[in-house]
């Protein structure tokens, strides 16, 4: 159960760390003040994240925040490809974050239910803040996704471009069942199914 | 509470290519990166690793 | 907070103010009223004001790039999410700082326009590059003390958007502080590289810092006036003094040296000797020609004019309206 535990642990907040990082490269160069603020809010929420699931694999042995953060090389990190991308222009930023953030919004709602406790409680503690995420990314694709033709066609080459890296980010683990039957994550494959689907309430 | 991807893009002028026909771009969960992984990590740990022994 | 060193040009009335409306108005600011935007006021004292808050806003938004080039850098976890708050809040002062601004009638677009073509300045200081943590650790710490001291003193000017805002700026900067100088105190208490380190940075940071609080009384522009309508609040040498009163202590207390054997204080008048800064590299800088002007704006350029496109898809009628987020 440890290593199935831990290598869902480390691959959410590998996720959290490396797209924080990637946010935190706008201060100072985003389109206009508002969203420099914005990406480092989120940049911020994102690596507090990350350090809070460091924290708890640190109770499961393995070593410090720190250490695990900053001393690993690449092949020891367990981040979907889509995260360590170079942030590019604002459209693929702005592609990303909206396809990454909804992902992880449904993620950490699954994880709400989770057997194993310090997630499901973590999951409820950073609620607000994901939303906060979902509703940055939400706004501003329906906005730039309708505005004029330079900002249509700049969000469709990068959402095309994007969709096979996004997809990288449902890739299943070796743990799927033993996490599934465990109670503790509902799987990749509901997390990407759910993703996909159109809400139906 | 969050609104998917389909029903998002729906309100835009964007067109969603099928899913279904998406090569998913796998590796980074088993540690194989794309070549802008270790930049980014060297860049970041650059004062960290250059006095180990060191607190900052 | 960043603001500081905000340079004034030669000072005169350009056409008959009515002399009614001027005296009411300086007998408000003797009084200690704040003035409003919809107030009278003299053309002189909007385009000084104007002037000053704008140079103040680009010493936010230029004066995040030194530091916040070291976001990606910073050591650890505690570090990273400091600085990373803390250049935010920078970023946010700015912000205020045009609004400010803007109740004097100048636009956001055309502040900064004009900074990136290069009409309006900004704080010298931010034109020296940061080559080490170190550096980093002295603009979080020792810059953002001197910017406190212009700070705190323009805040009981006579602008109240200007006040206002100043008010809300200041009261974020004590954690500014606090961290630059934990962060110093580390580098202080480690181990030798580190203490080099810091050392090596206070040596090129020392006379930029010197800088910082603008030409000496001796040959800076008179400014009876802008005293008189408490749009400045202090001599250039009275702030350079009280910052060294301040932080001299502090910076020895930690064991480091100040490259300047001059340095001292004369405890007869209480005021600080020192060498005299070379006021010509501060005109060469400041009219751009120091290591990194053209750095600075050519980031500044590039941001804007990579973001064009989403500033003009945002005001586009066919974008969808989206309830404001606050």
């Amino acid at each position: 159960m440890s290593d199935a535990l831990k290598e869902l642990i480390y691959k959410i907040a590998d996720d959290q760390f490396i797209l924080g990082h990637r946010n935190s490269e706008w201060t100072g160069f985003g389109p206009m003040l508002e969203e420099d603020i914005a990406f480092s809010s989120m940049a911020q929420d994102k690596i507090g994240h990350s350090f809070a699931l460091y924290t708890m694999l640190r109770e499961l042995g393995e070593q410090d925040p720190d250490t695990v953060a900053f001393t690993r090389n690449a092949n020891q990190f367990h981040n979907c490809i889509f995260v360590e991308l170079p942030n590019g222009e604002y459209d693929f930023s702005l592609v990303r974050h909206f396809l990454f953030d909804t992902a992880e919004a449904l993620r950490f709602e699954m994880l709400l239910n989770s057997s194993y406790e310090p997630l499901a409680l973590l999951a409820k503690k950073i609620r607000g803040e994901l939303r906060y995420h979902t509703i940055h990314a939400n706004t501003f694709l329906k906005k730039l996704g309708s505005g004029t033709e330079e900002s249509i066609s700049r969000l469709q080459k990068s959402l095309d471009y994007s969709l096979p890296y996004a997809m990288g980010m449902f890739e299943p683990s070796p743990y799927e069942s033993e996490l599934i039957s465990e109670g503790i994550f509902g799987g990749e494959e509901k997390l990407r199914e759910q993703w996909t689907k159109k809400l139906r309430k | 509470m969050d609104k998917k991807v389909e029903e998002i893009i729906k309100q835009t002028q964007l067109q969603l290519t099928d899913l279904k026909l998406q090569k998913p771009v796998f590796g980074g969960r088993s540690g194989k990166h794309s070549e802008h992984l270790q930049p980014l990590l060297d860049e970041m740990s650059e004062v960290f690793r250059s006095d180990p022994s060191a607190e900052w | 907070m960043y603001g500081g060193g905000t340079t004034f040009e030669g000072i005169k009335a350009e056409k008959k103010d009515d002399p009614v409306k001027l005296a009411e108005f300086e007998a408000r600011i003797e009084r200690g009223e704040k003035i409003e935007p919809t107030d009278w006021m003299p053309a002189l004292y909007r385009k000084q004001l104007i002037r000053m808050i704008e140079q103040h806003a680009h010493s936010e938004i230029i004066g995040a790039l030194p530091e916040g080039t070291w976001i990606t850098r910073a050591p650890g976890f505690k570090r990273k999410m400091a600085l990373m708050a803390k250049v935010q809040d920078e970023v946010g002062h700015a912000q205020l700082l045009y609004s400010a601004a803007e109740t004097l009638g100048k636009s956001r677009e055309e502040m900064i326009d004009d900074l990136i073509n290069g009409k309006s300045k900004y704080s010298n200081i931010f034109n020296y590059p940061t080559f080490t943590w170190a550096d980093c650790c002295f603009i979080s710490w020792l810059v953002d003390a001197g910017a406190i001291v212009n700070q705190l003193a323009n805040a009981k000017g006579s602008y109240g958007p200007y006040c206002r805002a100043l008010d809300r700026i200041c009261a974020e900067e004590s954690f500014h502080l606090k961290y630059g100088h934990h962060c110093v105190i580390y580098l202080a208490a480690g181990t030798e590289i580190q203490r080099q380190m810091f050392q090596d940075a206070l040596n090129r940071w020392w006379p930029p810092m010197m800088h910082f609080f603008g030409p000496s009384d001796k040959i800076s522009v008179h400014s009876d006036t802008l005293m008189k309508w408490k749009v400045k609040m202090g001599s250039n040498d009275d702030m350079r003094n009280q910052f060294l009163d301040m932080y001299v202590p502090k910076i020895r207390e930690l064991g480091f040296v100040i490259p300047d054997p001059k340095l001292n204080k004369n405890e007869e008048t209480g005021r600080w000797e020192y060498t005299e800064p070379d006021w010509e590299e501060f005109k060469r800088v400041i009219n751009g020609d120091g290591p990194c002007n053209k750095e600075r704006l050519a980031v500044r350029r590039t941001a804007e004019e990579r973001g064009r496109w989403v500033r003009e898809a945002l005001r586009s009628p066919k974008t969808v309206y989206q309830m404001p987020l606050a």
